[in-house]
């Protein structure tokens, strides 16, 4: 057993490297749709469809039609902003039922869906947060059921990823009222 | 002998992949959806032998939880992983400086989860058949 205390001999790496969303007043570039999808595939791998399992089994006509179900979690400090998992309720259910390992003869709940979806968007933005240059703090998950589409925000990136034969959406966005980072000056937040 | 294992997580997905990956090593894992909750499983007794730490829950985060172990005796023995998407450096400092033993970045997979049980020498040791 380890002593404890001190820093670990070895650290797992943020997904990317090289910070992702810079100041854009100084000319740099926010997260690019290549970058969301890198971290919207390790994601995948590690947790909804490890190599190491076998796929999970899907039963026919799960989830209502013609529903969508989004979670977001916002990430605010020094950038304020938002990330955004987005799907139709059979693919909802899809991921809850991967994510959990159920069989198909187990059910999925509307809170295993919420949980779920909570989950994804939760490392997912949890790993855009980490390329931020500024200190930021991300907040728990919300799920709702609709798209996720918040008023006076701005898309940063879209990323699709069509899986079994459904699509999932996830969107970073910046929201309204922090249109910068810190230290931006008005007449440039203007000028934007 | 049995090794027990606590898993705290507000997500129920996370704490079935933890709690599977723990279970397939041999730990007898029980779980909590926040750190009020673990606490509450704590002073019940009896003491894991690891604790699983998310840090962003409800009623009590994970940093939180770790500070009130580290604050009661009794409980010192326990080892703890913390298991988050926070990853700043000034996060898993204070994170390791209240007392967590060590850190596991999600998204992770099994192998990454074991290799850092691993290190902490908590990797249950496999009787011969």
């Amino acid at each position: 057993m380890s002593a404890g205390w001190g820093t670990p001999e070895v650290l797992s790496e943020p997904l990317l490297s090289e910070p992702l969303l810079s100041d854009p007043a100084a000319g740099g570039q926010l997260l690019s749709e290549d970058q969301l999808a890198a971290i919207t595939v390790e994601v995948w791998g590690s947790l909804v469809e490890p190599e190491s399992m076998a796929p999970v089994q899907f039963p026919d006509g799960e989830g209502e039609p013609d529903r969508w179900v989004s979670a977001s979690v916002e990430i605010s400090g020094a950038w304020h902003g938002a990330v955004a998992v987005s799907t139709d309720d059979a693919g909802a259910h899809r991921i809850a039922r991967a994510l959990l390992r159920l069989d198909p003869q187990e059910a999925v709940t509307e809170p295993d869906v919420a949980d779920a979806l909570g989950e994804l968007a939760n490392v997912v933005g949890g790993n855009v947060k980490a390329s931020l240059p500024y200190e930021t703090v991300l907040g728990l998950p919300r799920v709702a059921e609709q798209e996720y589409r918040p008023a006076g925000a701005s898309q940063v990136c879209r990323f699709d990823l069509p899986w079994r034969g459904g699509l999932l959406t996830l969107t970073v966005w910046q929201l309204a009222g922090r249109t910068g980072f810190q230290g931006l000056a008005p007449e440039q937040e203007g000028a934007r | 002998m049995t090794v027990h294992a606590l898993v705290i997580d507000d997500s129920r997905a996370m704490r079935r992949i933890v709690s599977g990956i723990l279970t397939d090593v041999g730990y007898e894992v029980s779980q909590a959806g926040h750190g009020r909750e673990a606490l509450d499983l704590l002073e019940a007794g009896p003491l894991p032998d690891l604790a699983c730490i998310d840090w962003n829950m409800p009623v009590m985060d994970g940093l939180s939880f770790v500070h009130a172990v580290r604050g009661n005796r009794a409980w010192r023995s326990m080892t703890m992983m913390m298991v988050t998407t926070e990853s700043e450096h000034n996060q898993i400092v204070r994170a390791l400086t209240a007392g967590a033993h060590e850190y596991l970045l999600k998204p992770f997979t099994p192998d990454g989860m074991l290799d850092k049980l691993r290190m902490l020498g908590m990797l249950p040791v496999q009787e011969p058949a």
